[in-house]
């Protein structure tokens, strides 16, 4: 296990668990407010912000080197999802969002929002990841030139 | 042009161009002496055959054993791959992994993975990676 990579772990930790934390934070001030209720109870709070830790806890384990070290992208932004959508889900129903089994569509919103949100990670991947090929790739066609140039070849 | 040749002992045979001005055509010749010097010797099945480092697209160790690889065969070489390093042009080779040694010049396209490792994708479709020890290396190299 490396400095580096558990350095990182925690700066990802404090930095995702801030940043959910102050955004469910808003969410439920506006939900609160729009509903006309005047207080938000400390149970409340607690709940979201272990809610939040717990899927910051999944991202860093997925994201960062300290326990995958040689995953590729794709697996771990698949196990990823799969294990905040349970996670998410568990929580909400302790959050008292979902109650009961649900009817069908609640369940196929929620997968297909879900799905939706893996496809967009794809996708941005996918450009980030090509330009970056590209710009590596002229700057190896630029030192290639360069060295024919040298050569007289 | 006059060519002499000297017998004095001496480890490695060494060229010297005595000239009064160094021109184009003087230049030439010292790039193609150094060419000369560019062929390694390589089993092929049973056959012994000398290969030019330029046909080479990467070397690669394997259970004690170097073999390079160009785009019609795999042979091996009794030169081990850090001695290897040392010899060939470091303009031209680069350590990619601790068991690998590419050609640039015959790498087609680079792309960064997330792992932040490279993948190298070679001129005949090959895919290799460059291990995220060597990565700084390649970067500084082209000067990304």
């Amino acid at each position: 296990m490396r400095k580096k990579d558990l350095i990182q772990f925690f700066v990802w930790m404090r930095n995702g668990t801030a940043f959910c934390i102050s955004w469910f934070l808003l969410l439920l001030v506006i939900a609160h407010s729009l509903s006309h209720t005047e207080s938000i109870s400390t149970l409340a709070l607690a709940k979201m912000m272990l809610l939040s830790a717990g899927g910051v806890l999944l991202f860093c384990i997925f994201f960062t080197r300290l326990f995958l070290r040689r995953w590729q992208f794709l697996p771990r932004l698949t196990c990823c999802i799969l294990s905040v959508g349970i996670y998410e889900c568990a929580g909400l129903y302790w959050l008292g969002f979902f109650r009961g089994s649900g009817g069908i569509i609640p369940w196929v919103i929620f997968a297909s929002i879900l799905f939706l949100l893996y496809l967009l990670c794809i996708g941005i991947y996918q450009i980030y990841s090509r330009k970056k090929g590209r710009l590596y790739t002229q700057a190896l066609q630029k030192y290639q030139q360069s060295r024919r140039e040298e050569t007289g070849e | 042009m006059d060519v002499q040749i000297q017998e004095n002992g001496c480890a490695l045979p060494q060229v010297i161009i005595q000239c009064r001005k160094v021109t184009d055509e003087i230049l030439q010749l010292k790039r193609h002496i150094e060419r000369l010097d560019t062929k390694l010797q390589a089993k092929n099945g049973g056959e012994t055959c000398f290969v030019h480092l330029a046909d080479v697209l990467y070397f690669e160790s394997v259970d004690n054993r170097t073999f390079l690889y160009t785009e019609q065969a795999v042979m091996e070489i009794r030169q081990r791959l850090y001695a290897l390093e040392d010899w060939l042009p470091e303009k031209d080779f680069m350590r990619s992994s601790k068991s690998q040694i590419l050609n640039l010049a015959k790498i087609r396209s680079l792309k960064p993975e997330i792992n932040r490792t490279i993948l190298v994708t070679m001129c005949n479709g090959e895919r290799l990676s460059i291990s995220r020890k060597y990565v700084p290396g390649i970067k500084q190299r082209l000067s990304i």
